[in-house]
């Protein structure tokens, strides 16, 4: 079973806010972020992730892409069975962050090898994080001592 | 009943006058209270509770919610211009108590809404989300802040002696107290510039690293009622707010600032580098030996403006979607549109810049012996 503690080793590199993974089709199926980012924003982003790699030359495989945006940026990995995101300050110590996401890259490829071949995703469901913005889950509300489930 | 009103650690969110949009919260159906709860949530659904508001609320990770309202005004569907005013806006005092409030004790527009175990991050994220427009004070035991929001975009908070960062760093750090919409000036300069998503994710990476180290505050219930917000007042001196200097104000001096308190005097339980400016590129990855084979310069369109080198066409195809397919990433993550944008392949790097007005200017280089 994959789990998440691979994606924490990528917090040994100073400064790394957290990582996700989605396959070959963008599916998420490992996240290790704080709640402030919801799997939906996840599974959205994950598609056009996917898709990105088609942005490079036939003639020249991807090795990574990185996304810079105002006071943060995010570090796209590609391995052999999908990509992998590194939310990182502008500040990172790249070679270092580049080492542990092939590193994790390479693990995970393996992992997602061993995988029998099934329907379905390669993992466990994402469970959504504690204080996400956006949850699956039942939520219950009361008011005025009546009870309501959204 | 035991999961309602006047628990620990509760924080109410007035969600009258600011944000929440036209899909948000425009129910009468909350206001009455008819013995059926199946009809009352019908009708909230009808009228679009289900939908943003639903979604918003549940966002908040709220287990339990309790929402009042007055007789069923249907002032969130207004626009932000056609809110009622600051007069009319001076409501009453939120007051944490362990049963609900009647009508007669709600402002004369809009909701209010307490929100059992609500979190302060979540409570931001709310308003960002709807793009609101407004100030917001907070106020935490003997400790009172304030977060300034134009269109979603948090842009300055203040707290004691501390503004900027600092201070929505310190605001965000309280966990219990009280939120609501204030009458306080927008400040006229920017002084926070991180996105809120960006903001919080700081946030809770040097709270997960200080979680050991610092104990838990015990929550308490805030029962008395807010004071009057401070006046309003210049968030700058004229002279820096002229100059548009937007550091201006991270030095500003104390007495321009709302009354100090033990807690606001603590510096920032932030890790250093929070402070330290972005700097690209100043991570040592610079080694590389490249030759440029082909510059563009593309319109928002996608039309080439300028192009040299080799192939082009195709060349600004592969930047325009790329770009493009970044640009959705990074609203899909809530980070805006990116700055720059790296394709790294084995023996190419693509470099894609987003320019001030709009275009956008991309490089193709050979990328040799670049990496072991």
């Amino acid at each position: 079973m994959i789990t998440v503690d691979v994606l924490s080793s990528l917090k040994d590199i100073d400064g790394v806010y957290g990582s996700f993974v989605v396959d070959a089709t963008g599916a998420l199926i490992l996240r290790d972020l704080p709640g402030v980012i919801d799997n939906g924003a996840l599974r959205e982003a994950g598609p056009r992730i996917a898709r990105l790699w088609g942005a490079f030359p036939e003639d020249d495989p991807a090795d990574y892409v990185l996304l810079e945006f105002a006071s943060h940026q995010v570090f796209i990995k590609k391995f052999e069975a999908g990509s992998l995101c590194i939310f990182v300050p502008p500040s990172v110590n790249r070679p270092a962050l580049r080492m542990a996401a092939n590193f994790v890259g390479r693990w995970l490829d393996k992992q997602l090898a061993a995988l029998p071949e099934v329907a379905g995703p390669a993992s466990e469901p994402v469970p959504e994080p504690a204080g996400s913005t956006a949850s699956g889950k039942k939520k219950t509300y009361i008011f005025r001592g009546q009870r309501y489930e959204v | 009943m035991s999961e309602e009103l006047g628990a620990d650690t509760m924080a109410s969110h007035t969600l009258a006058s600011r944000g929440l949009g036209s899909e948000s919260l425009g129910s009468q159906g909350l206001g009455s209270q008819g013995p059926d709860a199946r009809e009352q949530t019908s009708a909230a659904e009808q009228s679009g509770v289900d939908g943003n508001a639903a979604a918003q609320l549940a966002a908040s990770s709220v287990p339990n919610v309790a929402v009042t309202t007055e007789s069923g005004t249907l002032v969130s569907g207004m626009p932000v211009s056609a809110m009622p005013g600051p007069d009319e806006e001076d409501e009453e005092v939120l007051e944490v108590d362990p049963e609900p409030m009647g009508d007669e004790d709600m402002p004369p527009n809009g909701f209010h809404a307490f929100l059992r175990h609500a979190n302060l991050h979540n409570l931001l994220q709310i308003e960002s989300l709807s793009r609101t427009t407004g100030v917001f004070l907070v106020v935490s035991g003997g400790s009172r802040g304030y977060l300034h929001l134009a269109a979603g975009e948090l842009v300055h908070a203040e707290t004691g002696g501390l503004s900027g960062e600092a201070a929505a760093a310190e605001i965000l750090s309280w966990e219990d107290g009280e939120f609501k919409s204030c009458t306080r000036t927008l400040a006229p300069i920017r002084t926070v510039h991180s996105s809120v998503q960006t903001l919080l994710m700081r946030l809770a990476k040097a709270s997960d690293e200080a979680a050991h180290a610092r104990p838990h505050q015990a929550s308490r219930v805030v029962r008395r009622p807010l004071d009057q917000d401070a006046p309003t007042q210049p968030h700058l001196p004229p002279t820096l707010a002229r100059d548009g200097a937007p550091e201006a104000s991270e030095g500003r001096a104390a007495s321009a600032a709302p009354p100090a308190s033990p807690r606001a005097s603590r510096p920032p339980p932030l890790p250093a580098r929070f402070e330290r400016e972005a700097k690209p590129e100043s991570n040592g990855d610079s080694r590389r030996d490249s030759n440029s084979v082909a510059d563009v310069v593309l319109s928002i369109a996608g039309e080439v403006i300028s192009g040299r080198g080799a192939a082009t066409e195709e060349f600004s195809a592969r930047v325009a979607y790329a770009a493009r397919l970044a640009d959705l990433i990074g609203r899909a993550i809530r980070s805006g549109t990116p700055r720059s944008l790296e394709l790294r392949g084995k023996s190419t790097q693509t470099l894609v810049q987003w320019q001030a007005d709009g275009t956008l200017t991309a490089s193709l280089d050979l990328v040799q012996n670049s990496r072991r």
